[in-house]
């Protein structure tokens, strides 16, 4: 059975009622059941309410920046952020932790540590700081190419058995163990044979993800008077913008006098816990009747739904006496990359229960159909499954390493100071039998070697 | 037209030039490409250690136990901090050990060395798990800030749905890429170059202090006190 396909929010799933366990352990809660705040996870969206819920209808006051967001705000960063360079090394970085861990430690023991020896002899003589010098920048270099000769390619081999797992990986119950959200019936043609896994599809019909959180991000949603006339007039092309400045939201027209109407997927509205005080979005097309609800008592939510399941445009809604219910323009945010330099994760209001017993905003994976639906909902399984994946992807690089570290420790300490010796003729000035095994490796773990 | 038939073109594009609605951010610079290649054909050497190596890794109910083992452990997906830290212990345990079957030191002699080399893993593995905490929340900040950039790019570049979806898979890597990054520097640079410059003397400060009580010979101590420097130098 599939949970939850993208927008049609009168999905078995979404009406049943909240006490009863859903398909594949997707579990939600009524707003109201006390969530408990908790720092913001990229992946998990930690619930952050607490008392009564309150729509906003006006734009929210950008609160005083932390520290961290100052800091992530910086040009530097940003024009570090925004080169090629570097979203280049965080991709190799999540292939190859082992080589990007030797490199930097090649970076610093070629660079910085000789640099500060050299610039603070204290109370040791030049050639005993020459050496030192030499010892880091050699153990640095000795530190790299292991790695980059043996680790890489057993790193990468794992690699590519992962991106081809439906090739390497013949048992169909291993691949639901990393990936319990996968459909087996979609792997393989009429004849039986395995498909490519960008043919494969997921439980809920969609487009298969192996990376189970990368999940569905959209622009941070703005006030409608906050945005600019350009995006305005992109959803509302006949919008009379004269006026805009100072009418409210609600006497927008046309310019042929008509009230303006917003599509239903470019709504955004925004929800206030009034204890907390913090502010999440929502998406007017997906969100939950249970968020609806909450913000709007005298709605009927029977009647925002088409026969077909389909949500319509508030326009269509009623209040519970029968009467229109005449939405407030004034709720309406849009989120358009054209209005703000920051994103957050989608969430519609549906929950899950996280392994810790907390309860968790469900967020969807990227394979959404088009930019306005949902993707698939990470459930608790999917979760579980990933932080598993997590650990073992890490592992498939990092075993290799781990396993020659200490006999390549051993290496460093016999050969560095012979090479050093015999090649370059740098040596310590004392007498060799005082001579200590270098400390270099004691501290710096994984380095030296 | 599936994923792969776009696999073989790298596609850039300068959004400012081709879009222009975005002068007001902070992204309009001859930075402001977005590229998606989907990658290299795999060789021969990739294919034997896919075959020899990942598949048995990947497919192992051992692997796979121990994994779940410290998945458990790791809540917040932070292993490779402790990848490094294991690495850092086993290196310092060889050297250790080392140290204490060398027979040009005497016994108590390379105990004391041996316990400071110890040390000089103890304290910079505080240290680097202490820092790594106190950035936390900078560090999901950037991430946030690049895949907003990101993003904004993507959506600005107005690809074709199968483009998009490389280029935004792409972007699931990077930001995968990030977590670690932060925490890899972090880590290396406390144990490669903060530790030899300033918590080794702290560390030789505590392995003298243990050796005086346990009542070293005074020859003892003066051997000892005359390497300290010398392994802070050469650690340095």
């Amino acid at each position: 059975m599939k949970i939850h396909t993208t927008q049609n929010l009168s999905s078995p799933a979404l009406n049943r009622p909240t006490n009863i366990p859903l398909p594949r352990e997707i579990r939600y809660t009524k707003y109201s059941d006390g969530m408990r705040s908790s720092e913001p996870e990229i992946y998990k969206g930690s619930v952050s309410f607490k008392g009564k819920k309150e729509i906003v209808n006006k734009a929210v006051e950008a609160g005083k920046k932390k520290f961290a967001e100052r800091v992530a705000d910086s040009k530097g960063l940003k024009k570090i952020f925004n080169s090629g360079s570097f979203g280049k090394l965080l991709e190799t970085t999540s292939k190859q932790e082992v080589l990007i861990n030797s490199g930097t430690a090649l970076v610093i023991c070629t660079t910085a540590r000789p640099l500060t020896i050299m610039a603070l002899p204290g109370d040791k003589n030049k050639k005993d700081c020459a050496f030192a010098a030499a010892h880091s920048v050699s153990s640095g270099v000795w530190g790299f190419i292991v790695p980059l000769l043996f680790i890489r390619p057993l790193a990468t081999g794992y690699n590519l058995a992962l991106k081809e797992a439906g090739k390497y990986i013949k048992d169909e119950s291993k691949l639901v163990r990393m990936w319990p959200h996968l459909d087996t019936a979609s792997i393989k043609d009429a004849n039986g044979k395995r498909l490519p896994m960008d043919k494969w599809l997921d439980k809920a019909g969609n487009r298969f993800i192996p990376d189970i959180k990368d999940v569905h991000k959209v622009p941070l949603p703005k006030h409608i008077s906050e945005i600019s006339e350009k995006t305005l007039l992109e959803r509302i092309p006949d919008l009379d913008t004269s006026k805009i400045k100072t009418l409210s939201p609600n006497e927008w027209v046309t310019k042929n006098g008509e009230k303006v109407k917003f599509d239903l997927k470019d709504i955004f509205i925004a929800v206030k816990d009034s204890e907390s005080k913090k502010v999440q979005y929502f998406p007017l097309k997906h969100v939950t009747e249970d968020v609806l609800k909450e913000v709007y008592p005298e709605l009927d939510v029977a009647s925002i739904k088409a026969a077909n399941g389909e949500r319509l445009h508030p326009d269509k809604w009623l209040k519970k006496d029968g009467k229109a219910f005449n939405f407030d323009n004034n709720n309406i945010f849009i989120s358009d990359w054209a209005e703000t330099d920051k994103g957050i994760i989608l969430v519609t209001g549906l929950k899950r229960k996280h392994i810790d017993g907390s309860i968790k905003d469900v967020c969807y994976q990227k394979n959404n159909k088009d930019e306005f639906s949902l993707g698939t909902p990470i459930d608790e399984e999917m979760v579980k499954a990933d932080s598993v994946n997590t650990v073992l992807n890490k592992l498939g690089g990092w075993l290799p390493d781990l396993v020659v570290t200490y006999p390549r420790a051993t290496a460093t300490i016999a050969i560095i100071p012979f090479i050093l010796k015999s090649v370059f003729g740098i040596e310590k000035s004392k007498k060799p039998k005082e001579d200590i095994p270098a400390q270099d490796a004691g501290k710096s773990g994984k380095v030296v070697a | 037209m599936n994923i792969n038939s776009i696999n073989s073109f790298n596609y850039s594009q300068n959004l400012v030039k081709q879009d222009g609605t975005y002068p007001k951010t902070n992204y309009g610079r001859n930075n402001n490409q977005v590229s998606f290649q989907a990658g290299k054909k795999p060789g021969k050497v990739s294919r034997f250690f896919a075959e020899y190596y990942g598949k048995h890794i990947l497919g192992s109910d051992s692997m796979r136990k121990v994994s779940e083992f410290l998945a458990k452990l790791d809540k917040k997906g932070d292993v490779t901090r402790h990848f490094q830290t294991f690495g850092s212990l086993i290196t310092s345990s060889a050297y250790m050990h080392s140290t204490l079957k060398n027979k040009e030191f005497d016994k108590d002699n390379a105990l004391t060395l041996a316990v400071n080399q110890g040390l000089s893993f103890i304290l910079p593995t505080i240290a680097a798990y202490t820092v790594d905490l106190a950035i936390r929340d900078i560090n999901k900040q950037c991430e946030y800030a690049f895949s907003a950039a990101q993003e904004k790019k993507i959506k600005a570049a107005k690809l074709a749905p199968e483009a998009k979806q490389v280029a935004m898979e792409k972007l699931g890597k990077q930001l995968k890429g990030f977590r670690t990054l932060i925490g890899i520097v972090t880590f290396t640079t406390i144990y490669r170059y903060v530790a030899p410059v300033l918590i080794t003397p702290i560390a030789n400060w505590i392995g003298g202090k243990i050796n005086a009580k346990r009542g070293s010979k005074p020859d003892v101590e003066h051997k000892i006190a005359d390497k300290a420097p010398q392994t802070e130098r050469a650690a340095a």
